[in-house]
């Protein structure tokens, strides 16, 4: 097994560009890429679309795409997946994207945003779903990951999700991007343990990893005062996380990647020597 | 079906009143939602829909504000009498755009219109 690669996000943002200059230059090995943050409303191109194409070519460091908006468990809405399957082949041609992932969510229904994946049922007419998205969108790049999701409710036990991400990657017949992050906050809103989470999931199917950090909710939020863990790619990475990374590791056989994330409006030159000493500590990881 | 499950769940998810108005979506449902499907969203906790609702909203604002230079400045010049706009906005326009420069059109031609 050759060891899997170190790779960043590259976001269109100028000022976090800038503070990760010399971190995309000097230890990025491949580039994640989300085509929507890159597009117009007509999904084409924007401004940014040549700066990020730019930084590749320069680099010549490999590419992968993490899409955000196909909404793979939204049924039907054909018309929307094709215009959208469209701008993705597009992208495929500049990029040459060496794998590409989606959340394993739905960000649309019925004509209607919901402004973030949302979580899905674990039905056959979910797995049914999702499978024929993920069919048609390995038409275009034919090694495709999902990645769990970060979830603030649940919509069945929250403890048989590794099982249904087993299923869904199977009727799918694609990798799972494992998002550390996601799996722990789940494990923290919904009591479960991160050990016992990571034992139920089959490892063979990551293709991907990500790692992050995240922020609590304010317990002013809520008459309860109950404080939820939020995934908002906005703090340091916790330890239960880089904890998690080491255990998993030597385990996932199919591994090519693992990406630090962070948020754009949260890295500057203040924090960036704590963003740095991450990516340090997640090449001792791979290493 | 799968579709009502989720549209159902994106209208309480835009609410200020998202349990409340979950359980009216669900009762109004009839037998667009099936037993299990209805079994689901009723079992969803009151705390963490709220939460979710509360970061669905604010994305919806954030990617309004990122649509239009002039909207930020406003939004930021008077934080108080903006949000209370928006509230108007959320409630009455549907959540339908994807790209920040269609929110913040249809938020200009709401506020224009009121």
């Amino acid at each position: 097994m050759t060891r899997p690669l170190l790779g960043l996000t590259l976001l269109p943002h100028r000022e976090h560009l800038a503070a990760m200059a010399r971190v995309i230059e000097d230890d990025a090995e491949f580039f994640e890429i989300t085509p929507e943050t890159l597009w117009d409303e007509h999904l084409e191109p924007s401004a940014a679309h040549a700066t990020i194409l730019d930084i590749v070519e320069r680099s010549g460091r490999p590419v992968v795409g993490h899409g955000i908006n196909l909404s793979p468990g939204t049924p039907g809405e054909d018309a929307r997946a094709d215009r959208h399957l469209s701008a993705i082949t597009r992208e495929h041609a500049a990029f040459g994207f060496r794998w590409y992932s989606e959340h394993l969510g739905f960000t649309t229904a019925g004509g209607l945003v919901a402004a973030l994946p949302l979580p899905l049922p674990p039905t056959e007419e979910t797995l049914r779903t999702v499978a024929d998205r993920v069919a048609s969108l390995a038409r275009i790049v034919p090694d495709v990951a999902l990645e769990n999701q970060a979830a603030l409710v649940a919509l069945g036990d929250p403890s048989k999700e590794p099982a249904f991400l087993n299923d869904v990657c199977a009727a799918a017949r694609c990798g799972l991007l494992l998002d550390l992050h996601n799996a722990y906050t789940n494990c923290r809103n919904f009591g479960l343990q991160l050990d016992d989470w990571l034992a139920a999931l089959d490892l063979s199917r990551v293709m991907e990893i990500h790692v992050s950090g995240g922020s609590e909710s304010n317990p002013a939020w809520l008459a309860s005062r109950r404080v939820f863990r939020l995934d908002s790619h906005d703090g340091d990475v916790p330890a239960e996380v880089w904890r998690a990374l080491d255990s998993v590791l030597p385990r996932c056989a199919n591994l090519r990647g693992v990406v630090l994330e962070r948020n754009e409006a949260t890295i500057d030159d203040s924090n960036i020597a704590a963003f740095e000493s991450e990516v340090r500590h997640l090449r001792a990881a791979l290493c | 079906m799968l579709i009502e499950f989720e549209r159902i769940l994106v209208l309480a998810l835009h609410d200020e009143r998202p349990a409340e108005r979950l359980a009216e979506l669900v009762a109004a449902a009839g037998a667009r939602l099936d037993a299990d499907e209805r079994a689901r969203l009723s079992a969803i906790g009151a705390d963490g829909l709220r939460v979710a609702s509360l970061v669905v909203r604010k994305l919806r604002l954030e990617r309004l504000l990122a649509g239009d230079a002039d909207l930020r400045a406003r939004c930021e010049a008077d934080p108080a009498a903006f949000t209370e706009s928006f509230r108007r906005y959320a409630a009455s326009v549907p959540p339908t755009f994807d790209f920040p420069a269609e929110e913040a059109r249809a938020f200009r031609a709401f506020v224009g219109a009121g």
